[in-house]
């Protein structure tokens, strides 16, 4: 599966270590963009279809939470997948992230490639099955049956 | 238990709750990058800042103070593989990037060990500063805890500084430098 992710962290160290860990765990093939603030990333999802993004929370102009609140808030990105990658280990502080932005799903650093797969794993099947074609177009769909008989 | 009471501070002793919390959280967390464990050596200040990089945070909250951790070369070098799992240069962008991510993954951790013992702080952003012969400069009037942690190659400091002492009422060790 091929998959659009964004990666939005300032440490441009730390980009690399989640993009490094993603491609390494061969969960799927990515195409990565990077955003360095939640502006900047914003943008990016503005002109680019994103099918799953990797969030840093403390970050200069926006953190990842408003970044995240925002993303759900316009009709383009609502439905893009959410892990917040965090250095936020208070687990309190942690929950009330994924309540109030909508992020789906969260690792703390240092995170294994296991921990990152753990958590990135049941999102890529939820795309998976959002992608997968209904099974009406994969037999050619009750009614192109109905319109090839006719025209037999 | 290690002792940390600093020796510049003899009239009034940091919170031990706080200087345990910071040095036990530097210690676990990067010991879960290098891969062993490290143990903190108190020292009364950080005498080696010849060629350094540190990386400093700032707490406030129910306990106001500031964490910073100053790396030679070596240990700036060994901290960041551990870290990024790639080498960097010691005079990229990408070192301070680094270094600044290792005290943002310690921040989070001190964070929720105060939660633990009940005081609340928020973190700020992290600030990394790269140099030469660089001069510590304590304001006056504030309190400073010292250590030091061996790596396998090399060491880097640690120094917790704060304007709060320890309540009156906190159950206190006696401190070994004054007897108080």
């Amino acid at each position: 599966m091929k998959l659009n992710a964004l990666v939005v962290d300032d440490s441009r160290v730390m980009r690399s270590v989640v993009m490094q860990a993603l491609t390494k765990s061969g969960m799927a093939e990515f195409q990565f963009s990077e955003a360095e603030d939640g502006v900047d990333a914003l943008e990016s999802v503005s002109f680019q279809s994103i099918d799953i993004a990797f969030v840093d929370w403390n970050m200069p102009k926006m953190t990842g939470i408003e970044f995240v609140a925002k993303l759900r808030a316009k009709e383009k990105s609502y439905h893009i997948p959410v892990i917040m990658v965090t250095s936020e280990k208070a687990v309190g502080k942690v929950q009330d992230a994924l309540d109030r932005a909508g992020a789906d799903a969260y690792v703390t650093k240092p995170f294994t490639q296991d921990d990152l797969v753990r958590q990135v794993q049941p999102l890529l099947e939820r795309i998976s099955a959002k992608r997968a074609p209904q099974v009406g177009a994969k037999t050619g769909g009750f009614f192109s049956k109905l319109m090839g008989s006719k025209s037999a | 238990m290690t002792n940390f009471h600093s020796a510049a501070s003899m009239s009034s002793i940091i919170d031990p709750s706080l200087v345990e919390a910071v040095h036990e959280a530097f210690a676990q967390t990067i010991a879960m990058f290098a891969g062993a464990e490290l143990t903190p050596k108190p020292v009364d200040e950080i005498d080696r800042l010849c060629d350094s990089i540190c990386g400093t945070i700032s707490f406030v909250g129910d306990r106001n103070f500031s964490a910073m951790i100053c790396c030679s070369r070596e240990s700036a070098a060994e901290l960041s593989m551990a870290m990024a799992g790639f080498e960097i240069d010691y005079d990229s962008a990408d070192m301070g990037d680094a270094i600044g991510e290792v005290v943002n993954i310690v921040a989070g951790d001190i964070v929720a060990r105060m939660e633990t013992v009940g005081f609340e702080v928020a973190m700020s952003l992290p600030t990394v500063f790269r140099g030469h012969d660089i001069e510590r400069v304590v304001a006056h009037n504030t309190l400073s805890s010292c250590a030091v942690y061996d790596l396998s190659q090399s060491q880097f400091w640690v120094e917790i500084v704060t304007g709060q002492a320890a309540s009156p009422h906190h159950n206190l060790e006696v401190c070994p430098a004054c007897g108080r």
